[in-house]
């Protein structure tokens, strides 16, 4: 047999340039990532870390780049997720300027591309790939955007940042892929939350990567709620180092998109760090989202904590691949995670491959995965007090949910998203 | 005020509850004491409305609406209260967004509507204060990692809040210190009243002392077998059960 050509190659070839006026290095990685790509196309269900999330309907789509907006023809943007942000808006993965409000900030943020000349843009976006991150190879390929957000040593942002990703697609389907390049310095402090809305109809793909590092002594929120369009198609990458003594604290609320995939890969690389991977995803309809996680430990004394929470309906799928890594050298690591899923009909399904690779012998790890139906006890119990049985359910649903917020440190943080999940489930202003 | 007549309740196609028959009339508080095994908690469940506790046979009625062919939001707003034997803790959802939900739902199938969120919180500030509780409990979610004593007392609050007509009490008294049973008693005996029924259901007589009853009322295989005063609780509690069921199997 022939050997047929990598998924999906020739729908995004099109879309790959030589660029003038950036920097070599930039050029290298472009070039570079494209290369990666083609060489085995967009991941099918053989490659591992692929193996319950297809992603065929992307080489089915005929993406096209999405050109420039008019920033003007976008409609009312939603309030602010956390009251005193400052909020960067992109429209169709492009930053729009008029629309944001980042007063107070300038030192703090700016366009991707006004920083490609700083050094430590170069050495974040030019951190080693791993065979597995495609898609992230392949955003590497065709950013247009993205921000550089930098906070210096000992200082803290002084405001929380709302990242507003609006998609407003056409008759035709497009596709953006921005890029975000986050260094929290020494001791420095930040909370960056993620929000990601899109209109019921229209077909496009969101491919999102983020290159963090979160140096010694640190401490950043990094907080998301995926509210993308019914249409929409949203895959994530965030790869985050995490210095000796600081805490990488990640939460994601997924409640949009047709197909979706959040992945965060971490190395805690100092002793003493700390990350939590936490979140709460709501499906319905023939929803697809993929939660994948990957933690190394490097370094003695690290700790990692994941709770993932799902309600699937309808004919949705979750899927969880959680994947612990303890090097060696890696003594008195704390590693936990637990993806736990409602299976509110018949035909809801959840794929959950928890993966722990110890190389250490002075360890605690566990892993554990629930799936089962609405806790009847619970739900007695608040009809009993005379709560009706569809207003219990989402009570039920919501308590389910809202308990994997719990690891999420910051109150304020958490209540924003925890507002996002009770106005999904039509429970708006029950706190 | 709470009828039940001839009453019988199969669980998995055994029979528990055997042609039980008992009034409880407004104002009065009568205990319903048994061995294990009796069949009092499918009593307080099939009241309740649990799912799979059906009467296979008999009536229940409060104030003359029959409950039996209700759902439990329904009984509740009728004003039937059931304080569980093992109040369920719900992770996530704040004590203050139940009550309130709770509170509310009544409210609106009684046709009184809901109240404002002002009028709600001085409602249950008048209440916490009431009972001695700090309104920190109801910031917590609901019961998730409560002690016995806390789970109780917080039974009690939904039961001030929600002014029931009629009272089952589940085994109260069980997992509880004499200090937070004292505690709990209190807050019941303040919701005694000349409107109000109550059904205490407990295994030992110890509760009785602090939440005294009008009638006693042995339950055994599924049914009331003796009836008496006050009295009937201490005599159990000096004799034990035996002697009643050695007459029931004469």
């Amino acid at each position: 047999m022939a050997a047929k050509e990598p998924l999906g190659v020739a729908a995004f070839a099109p879309s790959f340039r030589e660029r003038s006026g950036e920097p070599e290095w930039l050029s290298g990685l472009r070039r570079d990532g494209f290369a990666r790509f083609s060489e085995g196309g967009l991941p099918t269900n053989r490659d591992e870390a692929w193996k319950y999330t297809s992603l065929r309907p992307i080489a089915r789509a005929k993406y096209e780049a999405a050109p420039a907006n008019d920033d003007a023809a976008i409609g009312d943007l939603p309030a602010l997720m956390l009251e005193g942000s400052a909020r960067a808006v992109f429209i169709n993965g492009r930053l729009a300027p008029a629309l944001s409000d980042l007063d107070g900030l300038a030192d703090y943020v700016s366009p991707l591309a006004d920083a490609l000349g700083a050094e430590w843009v170069q050495a974040l976006l030019g951190r080693k790939v791993d065979d597995a991150q495609v898609m992230y190879a392949l955003n590497a390929a065709l950013f247009d955007d993205g921000l550089a957000i930098r906070v210096p040593d000992g200082d803290t942002m002084p405001r929380p940042l709302e990242i507003l990703f609006v998609a407003a697609p056409g008759e035709r389907a497009l596709m953006w892929h921005p890029r975000m390049a986050i260094d929290i310095g020494q001791n420095a402090r930040a909370t960056i939350i993620e929000r990601h809305i899109g209109p019921a109809k229209g077909a496009y793909l969101a491919n999102h990567g983020a290159d963090i590092r979160v140096a010694d002594g640190a401490v950043l929120t990094h907080a998301k709620a995926q509210l993308e369009g019914g249409e929409g198609r949203h895959l994530a990458m965030a790869r985050v180092s995490i210095g000796e003594g600081s805490i990488y604290d990640n939460f994601v609320l997924t409640l949009g998109a047709a197909l979706s995939r959040n992945e965060v890969a971490t190395s805690l690389d100092g002793t003493d760090s700390e990350v939590r991977l936490n979140g709460a995803y709501m499906l319905g309809d023939r929803q697809h989202a993929d939660h994948s996680s990957r933690i190394d430990h490097l370094a003695p004394d690290t700790r990692s904590r994941q709770v993932y929470s799902g309600a699937i309906g309808d004919n949705a799928r979750g899927v969880f691949q959680g994947h612990i890594v303890v090097d060696q050298i890696a003594q008195k690591t704390d590693g936990h995670q637990l993806n736990r899923a409602l299976l509110l009909s018949d035909h809801a399904e959840i794929d959950s491959k928890p993966v722990l690779e110890i190389y250490a012998d002075d360890v605690k790890c566990s892993h554990g995965a629930t799936a089962g139906d609405i806790d009847d006890d619970q739900l007695f119990y608040l009809r009993a007090r005379g709560i009706p049985a569809e207003q219990a359910r989402l009570l039920v649903v919501r308590g389910f949910l809202a308990a994997a917020a719990e690891g999420l440190g910051d109150e304020a943080v958490r209540n924003a998203m925890l507002a996002e999940l009770d106005k999904a489930l039509g429970l708006e202003g029950i706190e | 005020m709470l009828e039940i007549n001839n009453l019988h309740v199969d669980i998995d196609g055994k029979q528990i509850i055997n042609g039980l028959t008992l009034t409880v009339p407004a104002g009065e508080v009568h205990a319903i004491m048994g061995p294990n095994g009796s069949g009092k908690s499918t009593l307080s469940y099939t009241l309740a409305g649990r799912d799979g506790y059906e009467a296979t046979d008999g009536t229940a009625t409060l104030g003359g609406a029959d409950l039996l062919g209700l759902e439990p939001e329904e009984r509740a707003a009728l004003g039937l209260f059931l304080a569980f034997q093992y109040p369920v803790e719900i992770p996530g959802v704040a004590g203050m967004t139940f009550v309130k939900t709770a509170l509310n739902a009544v409210r609106t199938a009684r046709g009184e509507g809901e109240l404002s969120a002002l009028d709600f919180l001085k409602l249950v500030r008048a209440r916490l204060k009431d009972l001695g509780i700090d309104e920190a409990m109801l910031k917590r979610p609901v019961n998730a990692g409560f002690s016995g004593g806390e789970k109780k007392r917080n039974e009690v609050l939904q039961m001030a809040l929600l002014e029931p007509k009629f009272c089952i009490l589940d085994e109260t008294d069980s997992g509880l210190d004499i200090d937070a049973l004292k505690i709990v008693a209190d807050g019941v005996n303040r919701m005694r009243g000349p409107e109000r029924g109550m059904l205490v259901i407990t295994h030992y007589q110890r509760l009785l002392d602090y939440i005294k009853p009008d009638k006693v009322h042995v339950l055994a295989k599924g049914r009331i077998v003796k009836t008496g005063g006050p009295e009937l609780a201490l005599e159990l509690e000096e004799k034990g059960y035996g002697d009643v069921l050695a007459g029931l199997a004469a």
